[in-house]
């Protein structure tokens, strides 16, 4: 097998986590394509700076991640309206506790603010470890810690699985435009 | 080297153990539930056409955007 050969087909099998990845950080299937595109096209255009025997992963990873966040800080001012109404659903069925489709739990990670929903994604999906982390964000081993701390924090907060006594009027999770819990 | 773990979670700010487990359950659910989709056409596609580009010398980068 050629070298181009083996580089399609290293990159072919990686389409499905790229995906992912892309899915869980910008939660927009059009855009996630889109992003997964962008990523393979970088990847194929670079490859010569990738250390044989290193990870593939890990490295297509960093390339989509930089290249969300280039573009997430651009388009940064658009303001969405989708959190206010995808948090209306979500606290819809505050009821559910223990069983949640996954719905609503991507719902409430689409929530998350991106840095925290990458880091938990990363270390509690995806397999990495908190060193690899780091690496792939460019950031501090710690940073990535308390980057998932403070996501769990914040899920479970908005599916409502911490405790009820805990969440108080000015704990609420959502936006600041709707109540992100039933208070009748 | 650092032995800087998580805290064990519990009290203000924290998450218990079997809590966090489900979450870990439900996020390895959501990932793997897209993991196992079917991949669009054209992301193979895009790859014929630069292994293409690639065999006939043409320069890197093509715009396969639309």
């Amino acid at each position: 097998m050629t070298a181009i050969a083996a580089l399609k087909n290293a990159l072919l099998a990686e389409i499905p986590s790229l995906r992912a990845f892309a899915i869980s950080l910008s939660g927009n299937g059009d855009k996630a394509d889109d992003l997964v595109q962008e990523t393979l096209m970088k990847a194929w255009a670079a490859h010569a700076s990738f250390a044989e025997g290193s990870n593939l992963r890990a490295w297509l990873f960093t390339i989509m991640r930089n290249t969300y966040f280039s573009q997430y800080r651009k388009a940064r001012r658009e303001v969405q309206d989708v959190d206010g109404e995808a948090a209306a659903r979500l606290v819809s069925h505050p009821e559910q506790q223990g069983h949640l489709d996954l719905a609503d739990f991507r719902m409430a990670l689409e929530q998350l603010s991106p840095d925290q929903r990458e880091a938990l994604i990363l270390i509690g999906a995806s397999g990495f470890s908190y060193e690899e982390a780091a690496e792939i964000c460019g950031c501090a081993v710690g940073t990535v810690k308390s980057r998932v701390n403070r996501a769990r924090q914040r899920l479970l907060h908005l599916l409502a699985l911490d405790s009820a006594d805990e969440l108080g009027p000015d704990a609420a999770p959502l936006s600041g435009k709707s109540p992100a819990l039933h208070d009748n | 080297m650092s032995q800087n773990e998580e805290k064990p979670l519990n009290g203000k700010g924290a998450v218990k153990k079997p809590i966090q487990a489900h979450l870990g359950d439900q996020l390895k659910r959501y990932f793997s539930s897209i993991v196992s989709e079917p991949v669009p056409d054209r992301f193979a596609s895009l790859l014929d056409e630069l292994e293409k580009r690639e065999r006939s010398g043409a320069p890197q980068s093509p715009e396969a955007r639309e």
